[in-house]
């Protein structure tokens, strides 16, 4: 499926839109930049996560289970971020 | 941006690997072990994820206390040990009633929350009464560390996990390898605080 509608992208693009194809290696590099970006804003969720439960656990002296941060939308959340960021970087140039 | 776009490659490597091959089953069916169903002094089913406000158990804990259960049925052992939050207890033990097995064959103690609390709460549960061959029912990737700790307990562990190979679509395998590094890190952090 994916790659059906990836070529089907391609053939929209270069024939619909008139992009230059030698710029989608480009636009490659800069897809494998967000999605680093999105990983760095991950970690950092999740060490924060994981921090602010430690710390709530030893001055409440309540349990907290870590398994909060275990959630499918701060992976989502982080891609928004790292797409914020990008785009305000890219802004900046 | 070398680093991030190194970061990104790392990432979807991982994704694809995690995604569309069947490492995650295989270590799945690694940390599973070797399951001994054998006859025991008590069967042990450890708590996972608790229930919800209404009393609904999750998917892993209620795999669990079937497994349990079936265990129970197959007559391996005269008794049911429940463990984990007050709710989820309750809503086990009520679960366990409404399949038959008798109230008196039923455990539960008071409320653990971590496995380290659970081992400690079924060893003052179980161990005056001299029920120390237990049948373990824990997920695979749970039955390392769950075990270590009930043998550091002083039991002896008869690993009972619920399933071993995983699932088979991309998105139950991608939440299978989530909680596989969940564990792993779990399982880390044991080792560096020295309960393992």
């Amino acid at each position: 499926m994916v790659v059906l509608t990836s070529i089907a992208a391609y053939f929209l693009g270069t024939r619909g839109l008139k992009l230059e194809r030698h710029k989608l290696g480009r636009a490659g590099t800069e897809a494998l930049e967000i999605l680093g970006l999105s990983m760095v804003f991950l970690v950092a969720n999740l060490t924060a996560g994981v921090c602010l439960i430690l710390g709530a656990r030893a001055l409440s002296g309540r349990f907290l289970s870590a398994y909060w941060v275990n959630d499918s939308t701060l992976g989502l959340m982080s891609f928004l971020q790292a797409i914020v960021f990008h785009c305000w970087r890219r802004g900046a140039k | 941006m070398r680093a991030l776009r190194a970061i990104g490659l790392l990432g979807l490597l991982t994704f694809g690997i995690a995604a569309f091959t069947p490492l995650a089953n295989h270590m799945n069916a690694w940390m599973a072990g070797t399951p001994k169903l054998e006859p025991s002094d008590a069967i042990v089913v450890l708590g996972r994820g608790g229930a919800d406000a209404d009393g609904v158990l999750t998917n892993r804990s209620l795999r669990r206390v079937l497994t349990g259960i079936s265990l129970y049925d197959s007559a391996l052992a005269p008794v049911l040990v429940l463990s984990g939050s007050t709710a989820e207890m309750e809503a086990r033990r009520s679960l366990a009633r409404g399949l038959g097995i008798p109230d008196s064959a039923i455990l539960t103690g008071r409320q653990a929350l971590t496995t380290s609390e659970e081992a400690a709460e079924i060893e003052r549960l179980l161990q005056p009464l001299g029920r120390s061959r237990i049948l373990l029912v824990a997920d695979p990737i749970d039955m390392p560390r769950a075990s270590a700790l009930m043998r550091r307990a002083g039991f002896v562990v008869r690993p009972a996990p619920t399933a071993s190979s995983g699932p088979s679509n991309p998105e139950s395998r991608l939440g299978l390898a989530r909680d596989l590094t969940i564990e792993l890190c779990a399982w880390a952090y044991h080792r560096l605080v020295g309960a393992l």
